[in-house]
């Protein structure tokens, strides 16, 4: 490929809020912080020395993901005195 | 800790907590490797006061997948004169913390925030003994009387630990948000004693009585409600959508009727005329159900078919001029359609009579034809383009006021040259009918006088 690489949802839209092409690795950045789940169809499209046109597709699955949690409810409130000394583990 | 996805590596550490960073307790050590928290107030500074920090679990290789544990510590004892650098616990000036309803909207979804992080879980687990909820009408003043809701769901207890998202659902929606002047609301006051939520394990993040709630009560202006889960909302609305079939079969049948009966189709037109006023009127003067519009859209000719995706300005689709015209799903997308379908229809109208000019020019030997051609020359001439501009006359003009009455800014040359072509329809829409008027009064001196009419 020599063209600068694009990548663009199947019905036309930017991608860039989902894949970025990387020029100097050559590779494809994937990141989205977006709750939108499910698999997003991408085309990678670009053009060759004789200017014609390349195109890939990429599927993307993007998998629910929530944050880590305690394996049980962590205390959040202490009361404790002048120079007593508390430690506590969380969960 | 755990990941339920099990995807990536969880970690843990400590913070300051918003607006509260000031108060964050300098004793406390977290040591990661054990996952321990160490807190040693080893300063009588310490003493007498509430820190505030917050436990945040994240995924170790992203920024956005985490969440924050608000904590507190309170140090037991006198708050001493020396901590000069300490903030001012001052139980005389306690932190008052205010709660509004932000809004509600059409469909009953609102929220509720207070002005400080407070114990989610603990309004969570206690949210329909701390609010009494309920609704007022415009009545009243006369009636004095709190009205119920159909239902209430607090749907989201935010992680900002100040936002609490609701749906609430009326047993009549239609009857809500109909006048200008007057407004029902939405009450949702405070229901329980300063006892009940202050204790240890209450409504405050930390030590209760350094705090206080500032208000008990809260309401807010209810808009028109658009339930269409409601029985007697929704059975309107199909109502609505099939009157549109029933009065395309009337305008046909009119049609056909008087058109086999040869006793000319000034009924029908009539009929049009006055139902284009029904069909709009909700739209531009009154809070009305939104059904007149969808009803009576054939009578508006340009309007009788639109579709839901507009062709080119897509973007236009989720634009619309104010709030009746979301009511009544009508962007400004769809007007652009039927702006068009004006155009083609002024298309076809011209053709139609080009056509009929070639027939009559050519002069055929067809005696019959002729006569029809000529005959038909005369109605061109300017009877069915007066029809035209009579059938689109509401459209054009209500389109080009709200165009030049829009408050968006025209900063692309398709604006600039749709407000140009407003202010050109506006000004032609007053000019127009006059001389019209005035034109054919001139010629037919007897349809001045009203009893000659």
């Amino acid at each position: 490929m020599t063209g600068t690489p694009g990548i663009i949802y199947q019905d036309g839209t930017d991608a860039s809020n989902l894949a970025v092409f990387n020029r100097q690795q050559n590779t494809i950045d994937i990141q989205t912080d977006a709750d939108d789940v499910g698999i997003k169809k991408t085309i990678i499209r670009s053009c060759d020395n004789l200017n014609r046109l390349l195109e890939m597709n990429l599927y993307i699955e993007v998998l629910a993901n929530t944050y880590p949690d305690f394996i049980s409810e962590p205390e959040t409130s202490f009361v404790l005195g002048v120079n007593e000394v508390y430690q506590y583990t969380l969960p | 800790m755990v990941d339920q996805e099990g995807n990536d590596e969880s970690e843990v550490y400590v913070g300051k907590m918003e607006q509260q960073e000031d108060k964050y307790p300098d004793f406390l050590l977290f040591t990661n490797a054990t996952n321990t928290i160490k807190f040693n107030p080893n300063s009588k500074k310490y003493g007498g006061r509430t820190y505030y920090f917050t436990i945040v679990v994240k995924e170790k290789n992203s920024d956005s997948v985490k969440y924050s544990f608000y904590a507190t510590v309170r140090v037991t004892g006198n708050s001493t004169e020396d901590a000069s650098e300490a903030y001012d616990i001052g139980k005389s000036s306690k932190t008052m913390v205010n709660y509004t309803i932000v809004s509600v909207d059409e469909k009953g979804r609102g929220s509720l925030k207070f002005t400080t992080p407070i114990h989610m879980k603990w309004l969570e687990e206690n949210f329909n003994d701390f609010f009494k909820i309920y609704w007022r009408d415009t009545q009243y003043r006369k009636t004095q009387e709190n009205l119920d809701l159909l239902d209430f769901k607090a749907t989201n207890f935010s992680s900002d630990a100040m936002t609490v998202e609701f749906t609430i659902t009326f047993a009549k929606p239609y009857r809500i948000g109909l006048l200008v002047k007057k407004s029902d609301r939405l009450h949702i006051d405070v229901n329980m004693e300063n006892e009940a939520y202050g204790q240890a394990y209450g409504l405050w993040l930390g030590d209760p009585e350094t705090y206080e709630l500032g208000v008990e009560k809260s309401r807010a202006k209810l808009p028109m409600q658009f339930d269409f889960e409601n029985e007697v909302m929704k059975a309107f609305r199909d109502t609505a959508k099939n009157m549109y079939w029933v009065i395309i079969g009337l305008i046909i049948i009119q049609f056909i009727a008087l058109s086999l009966r040869g006793v000319g189709l000034l009924p029908v037109w009539v009929f049009i005329e006055y139902l284009q006023l029904v069909a709009f009127m909700p739209i531009y003067n009154f809070r009305l159900i939104p059904y007149l519009y969808d009803a009576f859209k054939p009578s508006l000719v340009a309007h009788c078919i639109i579709f839901d995706d507009t062709p080119f300005i897509e973007e236009m689709d989720d634009y619309y001029f104010n709030d009746n015209y979301r009511h009544y799903w009508l962007s400004v997308g769809k007007m652009f359609q039927s702006f068009m379908a004006v155009c083609m229809l002024l298309s076809l109208v011209l053709v139609c009579n080009l056509v009929v000019f070639i027939i009559h020019k050519i002069n055929c030997r067809n005696v019959t034809l002729n006569n029809w051609a000529s005959r038909k020359m005369t109605q061109f001439k300017f009877n069915a383009y007066i029809r035209y501009y009579m059938l689109v006359y509401f459209d054009t003009t209500f389109f080009s006021v709200m165009k030049i009455m829009e408050k968006r800014e025209n900063d692309t040359v398709m604006r600039k040259g749709a407000l140009l072509l407003s202010y050109v329809l506006f000004v032609v829409n007053i000019v127009l009918p006059v001389f019209l008027i005035a034109h054919i009064n001139r010629r037919f001196d007897i349809l001045a006088m009203k009893e000659a009419k």
